[in-house]
């Protein structure tokens, strides 16, 4: 038999574990906020993008690296889930992409691509284009 | 054997390969039925209805016409060159992705230990290894999807890609410089039919802790130990594995064969017989400025000097001194702070004869030098930071001299024993690392980690070994679509009676009979001139010594056949 005091304290045990489950997902969500900010403030300012009137490399806006990043993060980011029949198949859905094409202009108009799988990834090549004001 | 650089390889190669793009496999004779799922809302992707004008081949008169038509014509380059009697459906859409992104395609799913599903007289899969679910139904005979309360509509493949990208949508791979759709999803659908591994490149594990085909045909060179081998080990052992660089190699018979017609000689390396830490050292290539001579650039290396911020990093033009200094000398500089194109003008303008540009990351091997500028003559390379310091300490004790060349005793993608490099990097890229060919390989391929704008439409030796590829993962040739691997050519329903072996280009007669077949149906019209087309291209290559005489007879009688065929 289950006391009141038990329950109580089984109850406060549910509380704190919710507690500590809720506040890793607030840590991890905000990891993961705080690492899209930074890839966001990596790619603003980089001369990626054709200007469509002169033909010219412009730089990213900073709305503009964060569209970027929302788009990268959605398209890399990876889940699977396996079920199995008798007989002993294992099937594993997956979602989201493992090879994502990104490009990066150059002046002459041709875009150097890239395969890559993650948000870092996409950075990291994106970044090989300086930003203008000759600063990292 | 004539014997170029690899660097002016590819210039030289680029007519003559778009020449022959021209003349790719047309996909008619679909063996494996790939199904294109528009899934597109009205007046978007494939239903964007702004008007565009018919090119390169592709007759759509919107946007988003062109667009389906070019998806699907890249799906049928692909079933005409696999068999396989499920239908493959590929979920695809077109999105705003932004201008960045081109777009994506992968497996919808994997599947291992299938074989109770199989059909009969079918081979069913290796125990205990992830299959793509394309590659898994071909083996079964059977809609696996099925048997896990799935509808045969269930995607096998699922794709997006941007709606804002400016791609070419030719069916000719004129591309000029735009990025040609066709190529671009020649590559992710390869990704989606089964060049990938599913090692995760982030933890080392595999879903179930099990092998798959791709890593069946991976080895770690330097211990000889095959990647599935290792899923034994840890994952610490398996992210190790694919950072060795120049190591891991791909060991499958299909490739193997390819290689000597598909690869050539010329692999980009620093000679500098006095300095162990250098010579031999790969040295990543730049896409402007001139190419690397067969003959090597030969010189003293001169430490550039700019006097500002960062003085080795040649963002400006070098002091009074330094240009002296480096006049007719190969200059050193630093990556970062400016362009590449940017340091190698100013080394240029200071009256260096070529450029090395040393990262400054541990990354390894050395990516190409991106960027263009038709004022920059010299030749330049980017060089490891390791290799860089190396050159630093010993510029401190004396002169240096070193040539920026090539080895021709081996080919640009393989290893000392000859066999293809896969990419493996320091620090592991997740998306390109083990899943792709090494950059270093040329000719370009299909399946390297970037998409190079002398790719062509053509899956096969020489122009590449993607198909090769396919073969050696388990998409085994079977036109008459029993199960069984073909121990004949059968083209279009007939049967050469000539066993399915490698010809003299490195691919198999099947495949390349497919590729003629195809070739001559989509650019004659009328029985007679398809039988003549297919006449000469197989006397043609037999006039080259790619098949014997006996191989071009059966292959013409089959075009008689299908000439036959056709005209009924």
């Amino acid at each position: 038999m289950i006391t009141r005091r038990v329950r109580v304290a089984m109850l406060c045990a549910g509380v704190a574990g919710a507690m500590l489950i809720l506040s890793g997902d607030i840590r991890v969500n905000a990891q993961e906020s705080n690492r899209a900010e930074d890839a966001a403030v990596t790619l603003a300012g980089r001369k990626i993008r054709i200007d469509k009137g002169s033909g010219k490399l412009r730089e990213l806006s900073q709305q503009e690296a964060r569209e970027l990043v929302a788009t990268l993060t959605a398209m890399t980011t990876r889940t699977e889930s396996a079920a199995a029949v008798p007989g002993g198949a294992t099937l594993v859905q997956m979602n989201g992409f493992d090879h994502v094409l990104v490009g990066r202009p150059n002046e002459n108009g041709t875009v150097d691509v890239e395969c890559v799988s993650s948000l870092d990834d996409a950075v990291t090549f994106l970044s090989q284009q300086p930003k203008s004001s000759g600063k990292e | 054997m004539t014997i170029f650089t690899a660097v002016s390889i590819r210039r030289l190669l680029l007519p003559v390969l778009a020449a022959a793009a021209v003349a790719l496999p047309a996909p008619v004779f679909a063996s494996a039925h790939i199904t294109v799922v528009n899934v597109d809302g009205p007046n978007e992707g494939f239903n964007d209805p702004t008007p565009a004008a018919p090119v390169g081949g592709n007759p759509g008169t919107t946007k988003g016409q062109q667009r389906l038509i070019a998806f699907q014509f890249a799906a049928d380059v692909w079933g005409a060159s696999l068999d396989s009697n499920i239908d493959i459906q590929i979920q695809a859409s077109f999105d705003p992705l932004g201008a960045n992104v081109l777009g994506a395609a992968g497996a919808a799913f994997s599947i291992r230990n299938f074989n109770d599903l199989a059909a009969a007289g079918f081979p069913g899969g290796e125990p205990n290894t992830n299959y793509h679910i394309a590659l898994a139904d071909k083996r079964a005979g059977f809609d696996l999807l099925t048997a896990f309360g799935f509808t045969g509509a269930t995607p096998e493949i699922v794709a997006q890609f941007s709606s804002d990208f400016d791609f070419y949508l030719g069916l000719d791979n004129n591309h000029g410089v735009k990025n040609d759709l066709v190529v671009v999803l020649l590559h992710e659908l390869g990704h989606g039919l089964g060049f990938s591994s599913f090692m995760s490149r982030t933890t080392g594990n595999t879903p179930g802790g099990a092998t798959d085909p791709f890593l069946n045909n991976a080895v770690d060179g330097s211990t000889n130990t095959p990647l599935s081998a290792l899923l034994a080990s840890t994952a610490a052992d398996r992210l190790a594995a694919i950072q060795k660089v120049d190591q891991i190699v791909w060991t499958g018979g299909n490739v193997a064969a390819a290689v000597p017609t598909t690869l050539l000689f010329g692999r980009p390396e620093l000679d500098a017989p006095t300095l162990p830490a250098v010579d031999g050292s790969r040295y990543g290539t730049a896409a402007f400025g001139a190419p690397i001579p067969v003959s090597g650039i030969t010189s003293n290396v001169v430490l550039a000097q700019d006097g500002v911020g960062v003085s080795t990093d040649a963002c400006e033009p070098l002091t009074p001194a330094s240009a002296a200094a480096v006049s007719g000398k190969i200059a050193l500089v630093d990556r970062g702070t400016c362009t590449f194109v940017v340091k190698v003008k100013n080394a240029q303008n200071a009256g260096a004869i070529a450029v090395l540009v040393a990262d400054n990351t541990a990354a390894n091997p050395p990516a190409g030098l991106g960027g263009a500028d038709p004022t920059i003559s010299i030749s330049s390379a980017l060089v490891l930071q390791a290799t860089g310091t190396a050159l630093k300490t010993a510029l401190a004790s004396g002169p240096v001299t070193i040539t920026i060349g090539v080895n021709l005793a081996r080919r640009a993608g393989t290893d000392l024993l000859d066999r293809p490099q896969l990419y493996a990097s320091t620090p592991i890229a997740p998306g390109s690392t083990l899943n792709h060919w090494d950059p270093i390989a040329f000719r370009n391929l299909l399946m390297e980690p970037a998409i190079n704008g002398d790719l062509t439409h053509n899956l096969i030796a020489p122009f590449d070994f993607t198909l090769a590829e396919m073969h050696d993962m388990g998409w085994f040739t079977d036109a008459d679509l029993d199960g069984q691997e073909d121990a004949t050519v059968i083209v279009n329903g007939c049967d050469t009676r000539v066993p399915n072996e490698f010809i003299g280009n490195g691919a198999l007669l099947a495949d390349q009979a497919r590729v003629w077949f195809g070739q001559c149906a989509a650019t004659t019209s009328g029985a007679k001139n398809f039988e003549k087309c297919v006449d000469d291209l197989a006397k043609a290559a037999h006039a080259d010594g790619i098949i014997s005489g006996k191989q071009s007879s059966h292959v013409r009688q089959c075009a008689q056949a299908k000439g036959n065929n056709k005209g009924s």
